[in-house]
């Protein structure tokens, strides 16, 4: 197969391409992806714990240790049924605080304690960059065997793979600060990886199962047969399989929400709490296909020989050596598959917890004592997305120079974190030095029992320390630590380690007392009151925690929280007249509400009585049109009614702007619809309207406001405009992130002082207007999420611009508006 | 009622998962099911279980 790696390339390629097709698509069609194409999206997204570790890994760990593997995906689906009792608590915790990574999680529960999330930054890095090294090391293993090459060949082809995953994750994975806002084209293409792997993968095992050898019956018969093979159908050649295999499902059940690509996906993404109940049911059985025939290829692969060393490519190897080169082709993109879905994910949550825990908060203090202004929002974005492609080029250095066997060794690192999470989620009392106590020990620990024995494996330590222990003491031996567990590193190490961790974390919390914005924190988390305070300290608090609520997102509690601490001096007279100021204000508010509430009560009686007059009207004309006299001074009321009439309609538009009924909008036919309805007034003044906006334009919205919208703004125009050689244009344009609508003539333009007044109800500067036409307009378009503004030269002409943004007009379908900041 | 009921359910498939097996250790009894090792069945038959049952549950 000497020319493999061409045709090899080319497929790769071209399915990288329909990657980032995908993913570019998903992030430009925002409204086709309704509420329950997103549900789809959501629950194959969460399907990104399968790695390459599954797809290779598993049938290596089964030719082992036989059915005891499944725990990795039986511990996940013990998890899921604690849906109701643990993951919807914490999911509303993610929501309720903005929280977007572990580590912010638990800062937030420990009052946006800095220490703790840069603790737990710091063990999920360490844990993780091998984990990304084993999927690297898996892709670049896999296009080497396929292609018959040795070692560590095809770095080069790794290499573009990493720098395309880098690109796609950095573009829709980094394009906002806000990572609770919906990545729809990352989270299309982490979906569509979910699917073709169990598609990719079941199709091979079908055919290797049941074309190649027999079948799985005949593969069983021939297994009981041979000695070495029948332990690999009960519980392997594990010495303690029972203890292992309750470690493992403990490991697994943790690692399933607090890896960061699980935490990213299931909670941070998650919309709606009706699809994480809908994942409760779908998980379980996406990892069930996903195993089913994992057991029959480790037989099959021992059944034709193949090298047990080299059992994680029995799957590959298999069909390459009877010959079914397609086969192998797929099984290679269904692996490479689950391998990029877990960089990418990996990577942008990794870098964002890095970034806001660790980088941003450094540099900030850096620029600080330079005395230096910083735009923060372009810190975090530039700093996320120079840390992602970092993060995969840790990977990548990992896996060349790839020294410990990582797998379960990252799920027991990632184990650590639990205690403080877990049991922080019922623990009233469990505070931050209990949490930093516990997860510091736990991990000190876990590198004890499991990374020194690699170290050692690998000949970097003395071969003889892990077994002897340090200095010969044998209880202390990083294998068998009190010669409990006796051959059972993974139990070793996940007991001693969290045992030791949740000790700590009890006995801390029960004999240390709570800073007082932990109490608040713990207050708000288990949502009961905290001590009673002034009532100004109060409102302060509470200020300061809707602030750090608003930042959280973007740049994480702690350093949210000091970014407000900063901000806020307890300087109590400030305080008194700055709520001395709200409270005016929402006063002021209140009773403009009243009187607003009031007007559009009185307008919409005025309707009824209006109706008759005009009636009367009609019948005192029929009585006086013989009467030049009388006929004047009928249209005179006629005319002053229209008025009456019209500030009447405006009231109540003006009242009930917010009442939105939205429905999907093609911008061209509303601009073209109101063109049509002002055609009479166009062509009285003879003037030119141009308009400028493609069919594809489309938004959701309601349509009689956005009609309205348009009708004051043109209608505003053309009046301002003079005849014959007025100029009118009306543009809709649609980018990554808005909608655009802008009227432009070349009027008369506004003066600057009238130009600041313009959107005050009641101001007016023509003789026959109401002062509501723009106070309507701006009501409206905020209603709808959107913006508008004015740009005008006396003399020259005037610009409206409105600006929606597109998610906004995309999210009403299946979420309320959140605010967020943008790229 | 059936909140209680779904729980209690849920409870013991838990319970059946991670301690059945360890404590009778039917794991190594080498028993096959249509031909088809005990272990095999048991587990999957309990992971469809668990599926259901969280189906149900999130109705």
């Amino acid at each position: 197969m000497t020319d493999y790696p061409f045709i090899l390339l080319a497929v790769l390629l071209v399915y990288l391409g329909i990657l980032f097709l995908i993913a570019y698509w998903g992030e430009r069609h925002v409204e086709w992806l309704n509420r329950n194409r997103w549900q789809l999206l959501y629950i194959l997204s969460a399907q990104v714990y399968c790695t390459s570790w599954t797809f290779y890994g598993s049938i290596g760990f089964a030719s082992h240790y036989g059915i005891e593997y499944l725990a990795v995906y039986t511990g996940p689906v013990l998890i899921l049924l604690l849906t109701e009792v643990l993951l919807m608590p914490i999911l509303r915790h993610v929501k309720r605080e903005g929280v977007t990574t572990v580590s912010d999680f638990l800062s937030s529960r420990y009052g946006g304690s800095r220490s703790i999330a840069v603790v737990t930054s710091m063990v999920l890095f360490m844990s993780i960059i091998p984990y990304i090294g084993l999927q690297v090391q898996a892709l670049s293993n896999s296009f080497s065997t396929l292609a018959s090459g040795g070692g560590r060949a095809y770095i080069e082809a790794t290499l573009i793979v990493l720098i395309f995953l880098a690109v796609v994750a950095i573009l829709y994975g980094g394009r906002y600060i806000d990572f609770t806002r919906p990545q729809y084209g990352l989270m299309s293409t982490v979906a569509f990886q979910s699917l073709d792997k169990l598609v990719f993968f079941l199709i091979a095992s079908v055919f290797i199962v049941f074309v190649i050898s027999g079948g799985p019956l005949n593969i069983f018969h021939l297994s009981v047969a041979n000695p070495d093979l029948k332990p690999l159908m009960f519980t392997g050649f594990a010495d303690h399989p029972y203890l292992m295999w309750a470690s493992i499902n403990i490991s697994s059940a943790i690692a399933y929400i607090l890896l960061p690509r699980q935490f990213h996906t299931i909670f941070v993404q998650n919309r709606d709490e009706k699809d994480l109940k809908t994942l409760a049911w779908f998980s379980p059985l996406y990892l069930l296909m996903i195993n089913l025939f994992v057991i029959p290829i480790a037989l099959s692969g021992n059944l034709f020989g193949l090298p047990v060393a080299k059992a994680d490519d029995f799957i590959l190897t298999i069909p390459l050596k009877t010959g079914y080169n397609i086969i192998a082709l797929v099984v290679f993109l269904g692996g490479f598959s689950a391998a990029a879905s877990m960089i990418l994910v990996e990577s942008i949550a990794v870098s964002k917890m890095l970034v806001t825990d660790i980088g941003v908060p450094g540099l900030m203090s850096i620029f600080r004592r330079r005395e230096k202004q910083v735009d923060l929002y372009k810190l975090v974005l530039y700093s996320t997305r120079i840390a992602i492609p970092l993060i995969i080029l840790l990977g990548f250095f990992y896996s060349y120079f790839m020294l410990v066997e990582i797998g379960l060794t990252s799920f027991v690192g990632v184990a650590q974190l639990a205690p403080s999470f877990l049991i922080g989620l019922f623990y009233k009392d469990g505070n931050k030095k209990g949490a930093l106590a516990g997860t510091v020990t736990g991990t000190v620990v876990w590198l004890y029992t499991m990374i020194i024995p690699a170290l050692s494996k690998a000949e970097i330590l003395p071969a003889g320390i892990a077994a002897r222990g340090p200095f010969g003491i044998r209880l202390l031996s990083p294998l068998d630590m009190f010669g409990v567990f006796n051959s059972d590193p993974i139990t070793n190490a996940l007991f001693w380690s969290l045992f030791l961790n949740v000790m700590a974390y009890l006995l801390v919390s029960a004999f240390t007392r709570r800073a007082g914005s932990e109490s608040h924190a713990a207050a708000r988390f288990f949502n009961i009151s905290g001590e009673p305070e002034e009532p100004l300290a109060a409102e302060l608090v509470k200020i300061q925690s809707e602030l750090g609520r608003l930042l959280t997102p973007s740049v994480g509690p702690a350093t949210a929280k000091s970014i407000v601490a900063e901000a806020f001096t307890l300087d109590s007279s400030k305080l008194s007249r700055m709520l001395e100021e709200f409270g005016a204000a929402l006063e002021k508010e209140k009773r403009l509400a009243s009187i607003g509430e009031l007007s559009a009560s009185i307008a919409h009686d005025l309707r009824s009585p209006i109706g008759a007059i005009r009636l009367s009207m009609g019948t005192l004309e029929e009585l006086a049109k013989d009467n030049p006299e009388g006929m004047t001074t009928i249209n005179n009321a006629k005319a002053a009614m229209t008025r009456i009439e019209k500030l009447v309609n405006d009231i109540l538009w003006y009242s009930k702007a917010d009442v939105l009924n939205k429905v999907r909008i093609c911008a061209k036919d509303a601009i073209d619809d109101t063109i049509e309805l002002l055609r009479k007034e166009i062509e009285i003044k003879r003037i030119s309207v141009h308009v400028y906006c493609e069919d594809s334009v489309v938004f959701w919205a309601d349509a009689t406001r956005i009609g309205e919208v348009l009708t004051n703004l043109i209608s505003n125009a053309i009046e301002a405009v003079e005849e014959k050689v007025g100029s009118i244009s009306v543009s809709a344009t649609t980018d990554d992130q808005n909608l655009t609508f802008e009227i432009a003539d070349n009027g008369k333009g506004i003066n600057p002082q009238a130009l600041g007044k313009v959107f005050t109800p009641f101001y007016t500067t023509k003789s026959s207007g109401t002062g509501l036409g723009l106070p309507i307009v701006k009501r409206l378009v905020n209603a709808h999420g959107g913006d508008v503004r004015i740009e005008s030269d006396e003399g020259a002409g005037t610009r409206v611009i409105l600006v929606f943004p597109r998610t906004d007009f995309f999210r009403q379908t299946v979420e309320p508006i959140s605010g967020g900041l943008e790229d | 009622m059936p909140m209680m009921r779904s729980k209690g359910i849920v409870v013991f498939v838990l319970f059946l998962t991670l301690f059945v097996w360890p404590v009778f250790e039917i794991f190594d009894t080498e028993v096959f099911v249509l031909g088809v090792p005990l272990p095999i069945v048991y587990l999957f038959t309990v992971w469809g279980l668990s599926a259901v049952v969280a189906y149900r549950g999130g109705k």
